[in-house]
């Protein structure tokens, strides 16, 4: 790709204490892609984020975004930016609209249109005269994302944004990180720890591990995925003999295996169960999901 | 500086979108009528330009009222943003640090001096309706002025430094404690320190200036109002800086 980055990390590390949270890490998000931010629980990605926005300083190494450096022009270099830290707080005490006019206060060329406008795109028309302290998780959540988006952001960060929002309003959230990615060429960065929610609205994936990057991967459109790898679930008997016939590494499950393999394999293995007189009692594919992935990747360990 | 003014404005929404806001300036009226209420009909013997003045100079309480509210909202302004977590949506705006830092300072400066005009006033309109027919301007108006002036200066010098103790500490009981128990303990300390000519160098020894309004000490060079205000000048610098300091360089983790 030739375009200019909207964020570049190059060799971000923190240090709190003697502890390093995050180490030597670097990477750079494009216009108009999604890219989700996997890691396990302490592996530093609300961290990673805070940097980004300038809420933490970084111990070494240097943020851009879109090109300028957020420690020598914050200011500059902050307006290009939207984003929800961890929960969505928000003033209580007041309304929904007073709290984004607050936001749109602090940002030169945010106009009470494009208030409305916000405020409808998020479906909040009913409840934004009311105290946010009425609202609901998922009303709050849907807040949070309006001040994100209020001044148009080429960057809108998102950590764990569907926490609370009920399946329609998860869907409505995708389609619409989708729309601003692809119509409005944004570049959004969602941290979550629902992994199929990652896999059906992102276009790339970053994992990470210790304050580490241990694994990138595109995530490829349905099609594709189902000519790609796939796990497939043999129910056999005998069970000793068909898995002598394997030759890649199986996973012994109740009454068969299951290997991973392509189209054509799965064809060829068939004919040679079936040459040796073994009974076959059923065949099923699944594609592999990024969380088979992720557990593969990062070990499925507990919090370090 | 247009940012700037927005920013106060959006400070001053929030301070007056808080029901306990609106408690405490409802409780700062009624000590001024509960003043006017307590004033005794007419004295004998004493003609009303006395008592005009009498009533005037008696009428301080809500002054401490004045600086107590303004300790209370410098201990909480910036800690409230902690304490909810909105801090991490405010700072992460195009609006450095130092400006967000200073627009909440601010903002209870106005508060304080806009209390202590609606008291000048108010507690004036009171006297002239309870004693007609005083002389305008006369004397007492100007004693009362400097009393009023004076007083918002200690509530300048109270603000800052619960702000430097609110905002480095991290801690707000620990700001709003420390602060109220040296202001009102003020005089106390200054009279128990009073052999040792160090304590005059001690902030919180000097921090009754509404004495000078009617007198200017005078006895010593160490008793008179350039003195005090000498003092906690410099540690009214030094409170500043320190603020300023601890903020502009600090993570938020919270
Ligand atoms: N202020 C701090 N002081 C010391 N350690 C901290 C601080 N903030 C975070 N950490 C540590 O940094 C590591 C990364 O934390 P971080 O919150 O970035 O993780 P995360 O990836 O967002 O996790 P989660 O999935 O649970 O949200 C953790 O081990 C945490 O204990
Ligand atoms: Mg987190």
């Amino acid at each position: 790709m030739t375009k200019q980055p909207v964020v570049q990390l190059e060799n971000i590390s923190k240090v709190i204490g003697n502890k390093t949270i995050i180490d030597q890490l670097s990477f750079e998000l494009y216009p108009g892609e999604v890219v989700g931010f996997l890691g396990p629980n302490g592996a530093g990605k609300t961290t990673t984020i805070r940097m980004i926005v300038g809420l933490m300083a970084p111990t070494s190494g240097k943020i851009l975004i879109e090109g300028i450096d957020i420690d020598q022009e914050f200011e500059k270099a902050i307006r290009h930016v939207g984003a929800i830290v961890e929960n969505p707080e928000l003033y209580k005490y007041m309304s929904g609209y007073n709290n984004l006019v607050h936001y749109a206060r602090m940002v030169d060329g945010v106009t009470d249109e494009r208030i409305e406008e916000v405020i409808e795109l998020v479906g909040l028309q009913n409840r934004i005269e009311q105290k946010v302290k009425t609202y609901s998780l998922g009303m709050r959540q849907r807040l949070g994302l309006a001040q994100a988006l209020l001044h148009k952001p080429r960057l809108l960060i998102l950590d764990e944004p569907t926490n609370g929002l009920d399946p329609a309003g998860i869907r409505e959230f995708r389609d619409y990180l989708r729309y601003v990615a692809d119509q409005e060429g944004v570049c959004v960065l969602v941290s979550s720890h629902l992994l199929s929610e990652i896999e059906l609205m992102c276009d790339r994936t970053l994992i990470i591990q210790s304050g580490k990057l241990i694994g990138e991967k595109q995530i490829q459109v349905k099609q594709e995925k189902s000519q790609g790898q796939k796990i497939v679930r043999f129910e056999v008997s005998p069970v000793d003999k068909a898995v002598s016939l394997l030759s890649s590494t199986y996973q012994a499950v109740s009454d068969g295996f299951e290997v991973e393999m392509g189209r054509e394999a799965v064809a060829a293995l068939v004919q040679k169960l079936v040459a040796e007189n073994i009974q076959i009692y059923a065949i099923e594919t699944r594609v592999k999901s990024l969380e088979d992935e992720f557990l593969e990747i990062t070990g499925g360990k507990s919090v370090d | 500086m247009i940012k700037f003014v927005r920013l106060i404005q959006n400070e001053n929404m929030k301070m007056f979108s808080r029901v306990s806001n609106w408690v405490m300036v409802g409780f700062f009226f009624l000590v001024i009528l509960f003043n006017v209420a307590m004033t005794p009909a007419d004295l004998p013997n004493a003609s009303v330009e006395d008592q005009f003045s009498y009533f005037l100079s008696g009428s301080d309480s809500p002054l401490l009222v004045i600086t107590a509210l303004s300790i209370i909202w410098a201990s909480s302004i910036m800690a409230a943003e902690f304490s909810s977590g909105t801090i991490k949506l405010l700072l992460i705006r195009p609006v450095t640090r130092v400006k967000i830092l200073w627009s909440k300072y601010t903002l209870v400066v106005l508060y304080a001096l806009g209390l202590t005009i609606i008291y000048f006033l108010l507690t004036l309109l009171f006297a002239y309706i309870l004693y007609p027919g005083v002389s305008f301007p006369n004397e007492s108006i100007t004693i009362f002025a400097k009393m009023s002036g004076l007083s918002f200066i200690e509530s300048l010098f109270m603000i800052t430094l619960t702000y430097f103790l609110a905002v480095t500490s991290y801690n707000r009981s620990l700001a709003l404690g420390v602060s109220l128990f040296l202001y009102l303990m003020s005089s106390v300390l200054a009279f128990v320190l009073q052999t040792k000519p160090w304590s005059k160098y001690l902030f919180f020894t000097q921090l009754n200036l509404t004495k000078y309004a009617s007198f200017d000490g005078g006895i010593s060079a160490m008793n008179t109002l350039s003195f005090s205000l000498c003092v906690l000048g410099v540690y009214f610098i030094l409170f500043i800086v320190a603020t300023w300091i601890t903020f502009a360089s600090r993570d938020v983790a919270s």
